[in-house]
């Protein structure tokens, strides 16, 4: 620092103008750099978008943080009021009690992960598969009945899914599916909600490029599996995850089409778990059992966050 | 170590080429334009007939043929299961009583045309009014503010920023975090409110210096600042695809012929992102009104019996009963119709100056 105000102090004027201007360029430099879309050097100009950005950052990530600390959080305070975020003393206590509840039940833990992973796993593929066909046929293809269908399905989505238990039980009934691991995967492949986003980043797709491959002398299902799928990863990437979330996480489907023990899922094993010991153990229990479930999520996501977070790119097509 | 890395590796290549050895007559013998076989099959089996007979029709046929071909699956789906569901929900709502006996099923009486339950809902029930109108102002609350935080996170996002690509993710995870039970758990917990707020110390500045209305508006949209940056996940997704599409030469012409930023964005940036915003708009209603945080769903919630036993005579007869439930529930869909409606409306006579 001091060799450089003295050099500064000796330097004639062009020398002064010259340094002046290395100065600019190189703030210059690294202001502006050039088209790349994820700068590797923080500038102050990016100062004030991180202003806004982390504060909301801070609060998105408050629950995360709550649910990994709540499962390290010993029985006194589980039930502090007001609730910690961070626990001050971490214990497996609960991870403990879980297992051990676990080693006491008739039908073995990896029966019940067995059914949750196949359920789970056919959901989304298949749910995927229904859905990007139905949303590729109402986005790019032209009939009558189209508009009648998709009112339809928006009809779908509306409906508060607690109320159609009943009718959906009587439904799985008469076609006799209660009782088999399709219990577990037919209710769930209706995702209206996965049609409606894929149908909307089809849109987003240009018609152009549909056009280009038609002349090109592809046909519609090559379109859809070339052309199409590529472009809506995305779209593919959150359905595929709000699928998975939707199974996993499902107790309903255990609690209410299947009778048999070893047809039924995790979430209902840990629920199960939970219920049988007192209310108070039972908190450290399901906190440590939410853990684990929620560890899958991240798995997911994780596996798929490249493809989520690179939207759409529209290369060649201007 | 070394070695052994290599000796995998090298026995990897050799099964793949084992691998390629075998596929390659395989693919060779498919990627024929006339495959003898696939021949035979399709004229011993009629399909060909079906093809020269397919290839005759106008072309209007054609292509609508091929889009049902396309939504097949799905359609299958919706008559088999869908339809009957939804049928059965009206006609449950729209019943005196839907009941359960043993050995007889589900049992329904009352006439249609009656309209019991909703008779019920408007004039016997006025907690359960205020609760609907709760909900309405609920939703026709969160609504707009998810949609324009989705859009104000997408637009800093999008910009040139170290780490950028963190950031999107972190935004992201709240997406596969969220479910019904969960935020429950949040709610109990006093999670879904920054701390600041619900000491009242930013309401109680607000409703002295501002007028009510207003005042409390903004009071329940601090309330609710973490569940609407939850629920935006997907929205900034939307948001993004839409904003990664737009072109930059568009940016750099208006900025040569001296447009600030606030000009490119409301002259720019907005109009593209319109038909986006009905997008969010109609998904940020659904989900948010599914969600069983909200005062319509727990009464579904608690009175069809959310243990689970479908035989719950027992709920029945202590609670409302499941015909109420599924009034109720057409109720919200109601709802969730006039939110759309009203927002889409809105946009579509603020966004009339752009064409």
């Amino acid at each position: 620092m001091m060799k450089l105000l003295h050099k500064k102090k000796n330097m004639t004027k062009t020398e002064k103008a010259m340094f002046k201007y290395k100065k600019m360029r190189k703030n210059r430099k690294s202001k502006f750099q050039g088209t790349m879309i994820n700068p590797s050097r923080f500038h102050v100009s990016q100062l004030k978008f991180l202003l806004i950005l982390i504060p909301f950052l801070i609060v998105t990530l408050l629950p995360l943080i709550y649910i990994i600390s709540h499962a390290f959080k010993p029985l006194d305070e589980l039930y502090a009021y007001p609730p910690r975020i961070f626990a001050s003393r971490i214990t497996f206590d609960n991870f403990q009690n879980l297992f051990l509840a676990a080693s006491q039940t008739g039908v073995h833990f990896a029966r019940y992960l067995f059914n949750s992973i196949i359920s789970s796993a056919s959901v989304i593929f298949l749910s995927i598969l229904i859905g990007s066909l139905a949303a590729y046929s109402f986005s790019f293809l032209k009939y009558r009945v189209k508009k009648t269908l998709f009112t339809l399905n928006q009809i779908a989505i509306m409906i508060v899914p607690v109320a159609i238990s009943v009718p959906r039980f009587i439904v799985m009934n008469s076609l006799g599916i209660t009782n088999t691991i399709f219990a577990h995967i037919i209710p769930l492949l209706a995702m209206p909600v996965g049609v409606f986003l894929m149908k909307q980043f089809m849109d987003q797709v240009p018609r152009e490029l549909y056009e280009a491959s038609v002349i090109d002398g592809a046909n519609k299902w090559q379109i859809y599996l070339k052309v199409v799928m590529p472009l809506v990863k995305p779209a593919l990437a959150t359905v595929a995850i709000l699928a998975f979330q939707n199974s996993w996480n499902n107790i309903e489907t255990s609690d209410l089409y299947v009778n048999s023990e070893a047809l039924k899922t995790l979430p209902y094993y840990f629920s199960t778990l939970t219920m049988g010991t007192s209310a108070i153990a039972a908190q450290g229990m399901s906190a440590a059992a939410s853990l684990i479930m929620f560890l899958p999520n991240i798995l997911l996501f994780i596996i798929l966050q490249n493809s989520v977070m690179n939207t759409m790119a529209y290369s060649g097509i201007k | 170590m070394k070695k052994i890395i290599n000796n995998i590796v090298s026995i990897l290549l050799k099964v793949k080429l084992f691998l390629v050895k075998i596929w390659t007559p395989i693919k060779t013998f498919f990627k024929k334009k006339v495959n003898p076989i696939i021949l035979i099959i399709l004229k011993y089996t009629g399909l060909l007939w079906v093809k020269k007979q397919l290839n005759r029709l106008p072309n209007k046929i054609k292509k609508a043929i091929y889009g049902i071909l396309f939504i097949l699956p799905w359609l299958i789906g919706m008559i088999a299961i869908g339809i009957p569901i939804l049928a059965k929900s009206i006609r449950m709502a729209l019943s005196d009583k839907y009941y359960y006996i043993v050995n007889q099923g589900w049992q329904i009486t009352g006439n249609w045309y009656d309209f019991t339950q909703f008779k019920r809902i408007f004039s016997d029930e006025p907690y359960h009014l205020t609760q609907i109108l709760d909900t309405l102002k609920d939703v026709s609350l969160v609504v707009p503010l998810v949609v324009i935080f989705a859009l104000i996170l997408a637009l800093m996002l999008n910009q040139k920023l170290k780490g950028r690509a963190i950031f999107r993710t972190i935004f992201f995870i709240p997406v596969i975090l969220l479910s019904g039970n969960m935020l429950a758990n949040f709610q109990s917990n006093g999670l879904l409110t920054v701390p600041a707020i619900a000491n009242g110390t930013i309401t109680s500045f607000l409703t002295d210096y501002f007028p009510a209305i207003f005042s409390e508006i903004v009071a329940q949209a601090f309330e609710k600042i973490v569940l609407i940056l939850w629920l935006s996940g997907v929205q900034i997704l939307i948001f993004l695809a839409g904003l990664q599409k737009m072109d930059a030469s568009t940016y750099e012409a208006a900025e040569i012929d001296g447009a600030s930023m606030w000009e490119l964005f409301w002259k720019i940036t907005l109009p593209a992102l319109i038909p986006l915003m009905y997008i969010n708009i109609i998904y940020t209603t659904i989900v948010y009104s599914n969600l069983s945080n909200n005062a319509i769903v727990s009464i579904i919630n608690s009175s069809s019996d959310a243990s689970g036993s479908l035989a719950g005579t027992l709920a029945d007869e202590v609670n409302y009963g499941r015909a109420y439930s599924a009034a109720l529930s057409w109720i919200l869909f109601a709802i969730e119709l006039t939110v759309i409606g009203g927002y889409t409306l809105v946009i579509k006579l603020a966004s009339r100056r752009y064409e």
